[in-house]
C-alpha cells in the first residue's frame, strides 16, 4: 500500500481476506488475486464451530468475538466469557517459590480486558505449593535439628574411650575385646543418624517438583535402611550380651537365686539368630516388592495438572504443570501399601513380642515406636511427606541412639552391670564392687555372720581384711563400742569395719 | 579414763529388725563357721533369713575353732534335735543340712 499526503492509499489496491467455511482465509480482493469471491453479507460459519456474530481467524480454534449482549471485543482486546477461557487468552510460568523451591505457576492472561465492567478480568494468578512453605524447614533450622544428635552420640563414644573403668567391664566379659559391644553401638548409632538426619534430607527435595531420580531412589533407601539398621544394631546389642555371658562362672550354678535371674547363653544367641533372619528377610522381601512395583516410590512422577483459581465466583482453568515429584506411596491403594510395608511390619512385630517375652528392655519401646509409625504410615499415607517424616525421623533417631547407645553407656558408666559383679575377680581387674544389687538406700554386699563369743577375734581381723581387698565392700555386721566414746548402743550396719579399724589402731577397743 | 562397757546381748533383742533388714539388703551371706555357731538362736535366725531369701551363701571355717568334722556334725545334729517346734523349723533344718 501507499498512502499519499491525504492519507489515502493511492497506486495499491488492499487485500482483503476472507475467511470460508472450511476456516480458511482466502484472498477475496483485488480480484486479479482473488482466491473466490466475496460473500457479502459475511456469515458466522456453522463449521468452526463459533457462536453468531462471532469471529474465527483461522490461527488457533478460539472464537475472538463474544457473544451479543456480552462485552465487546476487537482483535487483542478480551471480554467476559462464560466458562473458562482457552488457553489462547493466557499463559503461564513454572517458577519457584520466593527464596525457596517448588512448584509456582504464574498465570498472566494474554490481553487485556476491554471493559472494566468485567471485573474478573484481568486477574493475573499464581499458584504455589511450596513444600518449604513450613518456617522450621529453612535450611539453617534442618541442620541444627538434624545435627543436634550429635553431641550425644559422640559423648557417648568419648565416655567409652575414656573411661579406663568401662573398658575394664568389656574385658571382663566374655566379649574379650568388647568388638562386640562397640559394633553394636557404632551400628545403632548409625541408624539413629539416618533416621534423624538422613531422613529429613532425603524428604526435603522430595515435593518441591524438581525432584531427580537419583532423589527419589535415595529417599527410598533411607526410609527402609534407617528402621533396618536400627534393627541390625538391637540385633547386634543381644549377640554382645550373650557373648559377654559366655564362660560365665561355674560358681553361679550353685545360687540357684542368681542362676534363676540369668538367661542362658544359647537362648540369647538363638534370640540373636532369628532377628538376624528376619532382617535379612525384611531386606530380600523389601527389595523384591520395590522392584517389582510400577510407579513406586522410587520413581518419578511429572505433568501433574492443577486448577488455578480466576475470581471470586470459582472460574478455574486447569494448567499443566511441568513439576517432577517421586512417587508416593499415598498414590498406592491400601493393599499395596500394606504389600510394601508388611515385611517391615513383621520385622518390627515379632522381635517386639520377642523382646517382651525375654524381659522388660529399653528396646522394646524402640521397637514399638517404629512399628506405630509404620502402622500409621499404612493407614495415613499423607504422613509420606517432609512436614511429618522429618519430626518421626528426629524422634525415632533420638529413642533409638537413648536406648541403643546412651541408656547401655551411661550404665556401664555407672558399674551397675550383674556380669562384672561376679567376672571381675577372674580376669583381674581392679577389685571395685559395683552397687550393690540388692540394694535398697541401706544395700551391703556381704552379710558377716558369726557367733560373738567364738567368732569376736577372727571376725575383727577378717573385716578389715576384706576392706583391704576391696576397698568398696560395703559388709553388714554386728559389733560393739566402748560406752565411753557413745551412748551405749549397738552400732548397725554400714561402716563396721572402719570404726573398728580406727579403734584398734587407737588402742581403745579391747578385743 | 575410757570405760570400756560391753552392751549385753539382751539389747539385741530390741534390734533384730535391723539385722533382719541387713541379711535381706544383702548380695551375699558370709557365714563364719565356729563351734557354737548352729546353737546361737540370732545365728540360726540370720542363717534362716538368707536361706528363705535365696541369698548366696558363703561357708567359711575357722579349722581351730570350728573342731573337727565329727564335732561339728554333733553340733549341728544337736542343734537340729534342740529346734523349737515352729512353722521356721522346716526352713532351718533345711538351710542346715545344705551347710553341713
Amino acid at each position: 500500500m501507499r498512502f499519499d499526503e491525504f492519507g489515502q492509499n493511492s497506486g495499491r489496491k488492499p487485500t482483503t481476506l476472507q475467511v470460508s467455511p472450511d476456516g480458511v482465509a482466502q484472498e477475496v480482493y483485488p480480484v486479479a488475486i482473488a482466491k473466490k469471491g466475496f460473500d457479502f453479507p459475511a456469515p458466522s460459519w456453522p463449521g468452526v464451530t463459533c457462536p453468531a456474530d462471532a469471529w474465527n481467524l483461522s490461527y488457533g480454534s478460539a472464537c475472538l468475538l463474544c457473544a451479543p449482549n456480552t462485552c465487546q471485543a476487537t482483535d487483542h482486546r478480551v471480554g467476559c466469557i462464560d466458562g473458562p477461557p482457552s488457553s489462547d487468552y493466557y499463559s503461564f510460568t513454572h517458577t519457584g517459590c520466593d527464596g525457596t523451591t517448588g512448584p509456582a505457576v504464574s498465570f498472566v492472561w494474554a490481553f487485556d480486558a476491554l471493559d472494566e465492567s468485567c471485573n474478573w478480568l484481568p486477574a493475573h494468578g499464581t499458584l504455589q505449593q511450596c513444600s518449604w512453605a513450613h518456617p522450621w524447614a529453612a535450611w539453617h533450622v534442618v541442620i541444627l535439628v538434624v545435627l543436634s544428635s550429635l553431641p550425644l552420640i559422640l559423648l557417648s563414644f568419648a565416655a567409652i574411650r575414656f573411661r579406663e573403668r568401662f573398658r575394664q567391664v568389656v574385658v571382663a566379659t566374655g566379649d574379650a575385646q568388647g568388638q562386640y559391644t562397640l559394633l553394636a553401638y557404632l551400628i545403632a548409632s548409625l541408624g539413629a543418624l539416618i533416621h534423624s538426619v538422613a531422613t529429613p534430607l532425603a524428604f526435603i527435595d522430595s515435593n518441591t517438583g524438581n525432584a531427580t531420580e537419583g532423589m527419589c531412589i535415595a529417599r527410598t533407601v533411607v526410609s527402609f535402611l534407617a528402621p533396618a539398621v536400627v534393627f541390625l544394631g538391637i540385633t547386634l546389642r543381644i549377640l554382645a550380651e550373650a557373648k559377654a555371658r559366655e564362660g560365665k562362672p561355674g560358681r553361679l550354678a550353685k545360687y540357684a537365686g542368681v542362676q534363676s535371674s540369668i538367661e542362658p547363653t544359647t537362648t540369647a544367641k538363638a534370640f540373636a539368630a532369628a532377628q538376624l533372619f528376619m532382617f535379612c528377610a525384611m531386606v530380600g522381601s523389601s527389595a523384591a516388592v520395590l522392584s517389582s512395583v510400577t510407579g513406586g516410590p522410587a520413581t518419578i512422577a511429572t505433568n501433574l495438572t492443577k486448577e488455578i483459581g480466576l475470581d471470586e465466583e470459582s472460574r478455574t482453568v486447569e494448567v499443566a504443570l511441568t513439576v517432577q515429584m517421586c512417587c508416593s506411596i499415598r498414590e498406592f491403594s491400601w493393599q499395596s501399601r500394606v504389600a510394601l510395608l508388611a515385611p517391615l511390619l513383621a520385622m518390627f512385630l515379632l522381635s517386639f513380642v520377642g523382646h517382651l517375652s525375654r524381659g522388660m528392655h529399653p528396646s522394646s519401646g524402640t521397637l514399638m515406636l517404629n512399628l506405630l509409625i509404620t502402622l500409621l504410615v499404612v493407614q495415613f499415607p499423607t504422613l509420606d511427606v517432609f512436614s511429618t517424616r522429618a519430626p518421626i525421623g528426629l524422634v525415632i533417631g533420638w529413642a533409638a541412639l537413648c536406648s541403643e547407645v546412651v541408656h547401655p553407656v551411661y550404665k556401664r558408666w555407672n558399674q551397675q552391670s550383674d556380669d562384672r559383679e561376679w567376672r571381675i575377680f577372674d580376669k583381674g581387674a581392679p577389685l571395685e564392687m559395683p552397687n550393690p544389687r540388692r540394694s535398697g538406700e541401706q544395700g551391703w554386699h556381704l552379710f558377716l555372720s558369726h557367733k560373738w563369743s567364738t567368732a569376736q577375734d577372727q571376725v575383727q581381723s577378717l573385716c578389715p581384711q576384706l576392706k583391704l581387698l576391696v576397698p568398696s565392700l560395703k559388709v553388714w555386721r554386728m559389733f560393739k563400742r566402748p560406752l565411753a566414746l557413745r551412748p551405749p548402743k549397738l552400732r548397725l550396719g554400714g561402716p563396721a569395719c572402719r570404726p573398728q579399724s580406727r579403734g584398734l589402731q587407737s588402742g581403745s577397743w579391747s578385743v | 579414763m575410757i570405760t570400756q562397757v560391753w552392751l549385753d546381748t539382751d539389747v539385741l533383742e530390741s534390734n533384730v529388725d535391723q539385722m533382719s533388714s541387713g541379711v535381706q539388703n544383702s548380695d551375699a551371706f558370709l557365714l563364719f563357721l565356729t563351734r557354737d555357731y548352729f546353737a546361737s538362736s540370732f545365728c540360726q535366725l540370720e542363717l534362716r533369713q538368707a536361706w528363705e531369701k535365696r541369698i548366696p551363701i558363703i561357708i567359711v571355717r575357722d579349722q581351730q575353732q570350728g573342731g573337727s568334722d565329727a564335732s561339728l556334725s554333733d553340733e549341728i545334729k544337736r542343734a537340729k534335735e534342740g529346734l523349737k517346734e515352729d512353722e521356721n523349723k522346716e526352713t532351718l533344718l533345711e538351710a542346715m543340712t545344705h551347710v553341713s
